[in-house]
């Protein structure tokens, strides 16, 4: 057993480092020579002051200042004489804030303006400018109107190339979370509406039912923060998906964890679930009602969820400490911990976006969309175990039905099996017969030769007996010395017929072991007989021949000792 | 039932209509970001083809043959009157063709060139060349060199436009090929890694491999087919490879599939169709290598073969699904549901198959208006019965944990006395050999039964067993076992702390015995017994120590029956 989970582990291991080869064999994008790069060459006007050699990755921690709503930025740099690209692109990120882009004086760009004289929530995201033909040696101006409180401005580093080296860098940036993302979308639908359907018929489906929209919630928001979803759809609306599906998360994760542990005794949880539902459906409330953009009440929201977190951690380790343990949700939880740990980090690295920008970052930038993918794999794989515990089960199920109806030493069907075959055919207009038969001498062969010889005797009675009804009717093995056969449709002839040659063959076995007695008394009766009675009266006339046929023996062989 | 019945289905329906709304308002432009610019198709295209002028066609209504290898078609069309759009292309996609683009007679633009005299295929490509107003009533002349027999029919239009609204136009209109083909891609990823795990766990089973060569399969031809790929990876070969890799593979998939199911009838005939589609492949693949014939020239080949072989499969496993076996009553719906998917899926796929060669060789718009939507619906809804073959068997199993619970109580008891049966004892006494703890087994016989049971009939004997079982569970109740192992044998086995009791309690048995004698007018209670612990074997097998206990409870017969014959011979 340990064996094959170390079998498994090394073939997925195996798996996942030629996945991963084959995958940065596929996507890898050399794009040199077809890009300039624009560092820490940015002048920026804030506040009436000047700030010279500002890169626009770390603009928040250059000006020591968090950006308040209102607030006007302008970027200044000049573009190089020498570039000479084709279909020319300025590609930069933006967060959630209008951006105006200025060549030379000349406004060719403007982004989020409509959203800012509105008041709603401006998209972020890659911004791809277009610029005309005539831009090189000419000063870019970006002009940022922060719409947000708190909000950082950091950028990638702006470059210019032709468009089509311009995208591929962008799409090799995000590819990995597209992936990621697009896959629990459709998988979280799917899953969803089925579980759906199953609603009502367990209790596994419930959980399901949670986990698939989680995982429609996180591919989402994957998404929207790693600026996917512009690809195909409209940027604003993109955000707000985004963040809905983030404040949405936490309330199904504290349904799905109060779900796997019901029995559990959950008063600070099913507290802290109310409390974080009420918060989660207000600032989401207030979005819709435009009184506060949604962006604003993430570090609250960042709190909530590390109390979550630290919830979900603690039942784990309560989990881990009980004595009973359910594998199934042990993989769950295994994946919903590896999730919310993520989250924190993801928390982290926005308070402390100084240090990180998680879309950069090489490490962050595969990190969470891994994360995201553990959970759905613990999903898939608590599905497999269930799977092949379901299997195992179904074998022992059939080994059980077996051995139940089955009488262990001659394989012929045991007692039990017998009663369920004639209450079937109780309610039949069949003129059925029943045969009723009592090994003779079993008691002496056990009680003078052993129990060996009396198994011996018993198997090879009942392989003769099997023999010769084996057209006609069903033979089972009642009790220690006792046997029936019940054939459905036969005439008196086919059944004296079948008695003549099992009491042939046994003549035959007295002639190999002389030293036991190979005899059997019957009698059989036929429904006709006692018309209008069960199986019971059928079968209580047939011993009773049987009883008077093994009185004759007795006394034949009385005579034969006599004599 | 009946209205629960009901119940279902409307929510089924209900549930299918969201389902609908859903697919079709992500569809829809509703969601579409607004762009700065418009995007313009040129029309009116004269068309040459090696030398016979087709001018004055309408877009998209050109009536011409298929294009085939050798063949030289030449585009012309003059520029309109352009805005000023920044970052303008104009773009034109081409299938397994090299182009050359003449502006005003001056070649600016050619891809493919270089493959094509190598006599290698060419990739499918978006050809974009850079513009601006400047070209507005210059002469356009494309020139499009077929690498491949039969390499396409019908032209994709050619539009102008801004580079990055061009990219996220396409990508819009592709919306639900693109998130079907990530999904399928990534969801054959993962259930690849997964794989070992039943493999190793679950008898060999192969189900899990195939199904995510299949669902991995689909995903990539979908991606690749749609050209998406030619967006997401910067090298043009891999999209038409994978096209044709993908499609090859399909059906060897679905067929492994079929083959490894174990159940199945046909299996046979699906694991022939396997090995015959497999080596087929593996020539193209040879061939390939050894430059003698691309892989990508097989297309006509394969649409026979795979409409054949599907229509055999569909009809196989339709009359399977219609005609079940007596013996398959009871296999769970699960299988058969994902069977369901895969047949809908086949219909689906074939389907497209036909509307491909159709609108390729017959109709007027050509293979460039064709697309294969079907076979994306026949893969969601095979992925769907994949999910709800999943639901029943986690609904399957906890039923069947009941019924489960209920036949081992019934396999392991004895049906009259209610004791354990010779079955279960047996396993218990293999399980105590392998363990180590301390034991005794006494073996009991019952005396008199036969006598009983032939002159005063079976039902007191049947009475007489029952009255010396319930004397045994009352007196050893806290045993670890009490069984009974045939006609008038029976067993009792005790555990650790019990073991020293052993002695006390048969004398409790006896004492037992004569009391329940007291009040029995018809027979006598009697038993001879024996007993062996656990450390008077040497191999410590419990087989043996029962048999010591069994060689006891003779020897007492032994004597009583001496006794008796004693007491007989006094009279």
């Amino acid at each position: 057993m340990k064996n094959n989970y170390i079998k498994v582990l090394f073939s997925s291991l195996i798996l996942i480092i030629i996945i991963g080869a084959v995958y940065s064999f596929m996507f890898s994008y050399d794009p040199t020579g077809t890009y300039y790069q624009f560092d820490s060459s940015w002048t920026v006007y804030y506040h009436g002051e000047i700030y010279y050699n500002v890169p626009l990755t770390n603009i928040d921690k250059q000006l020591a200042t968090t950006f308040r709503r209102g607030d006007t930025i302008t970027l200044k740099a000049h573009i190089p004489a020498d570039l000479n690209y084709d279909t020319p692109t300025f590609l930069m990120s933006s967060n959630s804030a209008r951006v105006k882009i200025d060549l030379a004086g000349r406004p060719i760009y403007d982004y989020g303006r409509d959203a800012l004289i509105e008041d709603t929530l401006i998209g972020d995201g890659y911004l791809f400018v277009s610029l005309p033909d005539d831009y090189a040696d000419k000063d870019i101006t970006i002009t940022i109107n922060v719409n947000e409180n708190d909000s950082t401005m950091n950028s990638i580093n702006p470059i210019i190339g032709t468009y089509y080296s311009v995208s591929y860098m962008y799409i090799s940036e995000v590819l990995f979370a597209a992936f990621v993302g697009i896959f629990l979308v459709t998988y979280g639908t799917v899953f969803t509406i089925v579980s759906l359907l199953f609603y009502s018929y367990s209790s596994t489906t419930i959980t399901q039912l949670y986990c698939s929209i989680i995982s429609l919630l996180l591919g989402v928001w994957t998404l929207g923060a790693y600026d996917i979803s512009q690809l195909y759809m409209n940027q604003n609306l993109s955000v707000t998906f985004e963040y809905f599906a983030l404040y949405l998360m936490l309330p199904f994760c504290y349904l799905l964890v109060g779900h796997l542990h019901k029995n559990m005794d959950l008063t600070v949880f099913k507290v802290t679930f109310a409390i974080t539902t009420l918060f989660v459906a207000e600032f989401l409330l207030m979005h819709l009602f435009n009184v506060v953009h949604i962006t604003h009440m993430l570090v609250p929201y960042y709190i909530i969820c590390f109390v979550a977190y630290l919830q979900a951690v603690y039942i784990m380790y309560k989990d881990y400490k009980s004595h009973i343990k359910n594998a199934s949700r042990t993989l769950l939880m295994i994946g919903l911990i590896v999730l919310l740990s993520s989250f924190v980090f993801y928390a982290l690295s926005n308070v402390l976006r100084n240090i990180i920008n998680y879309r950069i970052n090489p490490f962050t930038k595969y990190l969470f969309p891994s994360c995201v993918l553990v959970f759905v794999v613990t999903q898939l794989l608590n599905y497999f175990v269930f799977l092949t515990e379901s299997f195992a089960k179904k074998k022992e199920y059939a080994f059980l039905s077996h051995m139940a109806y089955e009488d262990s030493l001659t394989g012929l069907p045991n007692r039990a099996r017998c009663d369920q075959l004639l209450s079937d055919i109780q309610n039949t207009e069949l003129d059925y017969c029943i045969l009723s038969l009592d090994l003779n001498g079993l008691k002496e062969v056990n009680d003078n030769d052993g129990h060996p010889a009396g198994d011996k005797l018993l198997k090879d009675f009942a392989t003769i007996l099997k023999e010769c009804f084996a057209d006609i009717g069903t033979s089972c093995r009642i009790g220690g010395d006792e046997f029936i056969v019940l054939a459905e449709s036969a005439d008196k002839d086919i059944i004296d017929n079948a008695l003549f040659r099992l009491v042939e063959k046994l003549h035959d076995l007295d002639a190999r072991e002389p030293s036991i007695n190979h005899s059997a008394a019957y009698g059989y009766a036929f429904k006709h007989e006692c018309e209008g009675k069960s199986t019971h009266d059928v079968y209580m006339l047939a011993d009773a021949r049987m009883y008077a046929l093994k009185r004759k023996q007795h006394t034949y062989k009385g005579k034969i000792s006599t004599i | 039932m009946k209205l629960l019945y009901k119940c279902r289905i409307a929510i089924f329906i209900f549930l299918a209509l969201v389902f609908s709304i859903f697919i079709y308002s992500f569809n829809g432009t509703w969601i579409n970001e607004s762009f700065k610019y418009d995007i313009m198709v040129l029309d009116n295209w004269s068309i040459t083809i090696n030398g016979t002028s087709y001018s004055d066609a309408y877009n998209s209504d050109y009536n011409i043959p298929v294009a085939t290898i050798g063949d030289i078609i030449i585009l012309e069309n003059t520029i309109p009157t352009l805005d000023s759009i920044s970052s303008m292309v104009l773009t034109y996609e081409t299938d397994l063709s090299a182009t050359e683009l003449y502006i005003d007679d001056e070649l600016v633009y050619s891809y493919g060139m270089d493959i094509l005299e190598k006599g290698d295929i060419v990739p499918n490509m978006f050809n974009n060349y850079p513009i601006d107003s400047t070209y507005s009533g210059k002469k356009i002349k494309i020139f499009i060199y077929p690498s491949r027999y039969n390499a396409f029919s019908g032209f994709n239009d050619v539009k102008i436009g801004n580079s990055h609204e061009l990219t996220l136009s396409f990508m819009q209109n592709m919306r639900f090929p693109l998130f079907s083909g990530i999904f399928l891609m990534v969801f054959g990823v993962i259930l690849r890694i997964l794989s070992p795990y039943l493999f190793f766990f679950h008898q060999k089973d192969f189900r899990l491999l195939t199904t995510s060569y299949f669902s991995s399969c689909m995903g990539l031809y979908i991606l690749s087919y749609n050209r998406i790929f030619i967006l997401l990876c910067p090298k043009p070969f891999i999209n038409t490879y994978l096209e044709y890799i993908s499609l090859y593979l399909i059906p060897i998939s679905i067929l492994s599939y079929l083959f490894s199911l174990k159940e199945t009838r046909y299996r046979k005939i699906f694991g022939l169709f396997f090995i015959v589609d497999l080596f087929l492949f593996v020539i193209i693949v040879i061939l390939h290598f050894l430059h003698i014939n691309n892989f990508t020239s097989y297309t006509q080949t394969f649409h026979i073969i795979a409409i054949t072989e599907g229509v055999i499969a569909v009809l196989l496993l339709l009359y399977g699904l219609l005609n079940p076996k007596k013996s398959e009553n009871n296999v769970d719906h699960s299988e058969k549901i994902f069977l369901i998917g895969l047949v809908i899926f086949m219909c689906f796929a074939m389907i497209d198959i036909i509307k491909f060669n159709y609108s390729k060789y017959y109709s007027s718009g050509g293979e460039a208006n064709s697309n294969i939507n079907f076979m994306i619906i026949g893969t969601i809804s095979f992925v769907i019965t994949l999910v709800i073959s999943y639901f029943l068997y986690t609904i399957n199993s906890t039923s069947s944990e009941l019924l489960h619970s209920k036949l081992s109580s019934l396999a392991y008891t004895d049906p009259l006395t209610g004791l354990t049966n010779r079955a279960r004892c047996e396993q218990v006494m293999t399980a105590l050999s392998e363990d180590t703890i301390p034991y005794v087994i006494i073996s009991f016989d019952l005396d008199y039964l036969k006598k009983i049971n032939d002159t005063l009939g079976h039902e007191e004997g049947d009475r007489l067993l029952n009255g010396f079982s319930t004397i045994l569970n009352d007196c050893f109740w806290d045993s670890t076992i009490i069984g009974r192992m045939g006609g008038d044998e029976f067993i009792v086995i005790m555990t650790e702390d019990n073991v020293a009791m052993c002695g006390r309690k048969l004398q409790n048995l006896r004492n037992m015995i004569s009391t329940w004698n007291k009040k029995e007018q018809k027979f006598n209670y009697s038993a001879s017994y024996g007993y062996a612990y656990s450390n008077e074997s040497p191999t410590g097998q419990a087989k043996e120590v029962y048999m010591l206990a069994d060689n006891r409870m003779y020897e007492m017969k032994n004597d009583k029956h001496a006794q008796m014959l004693r007491k007989e011979g006094l009279l």
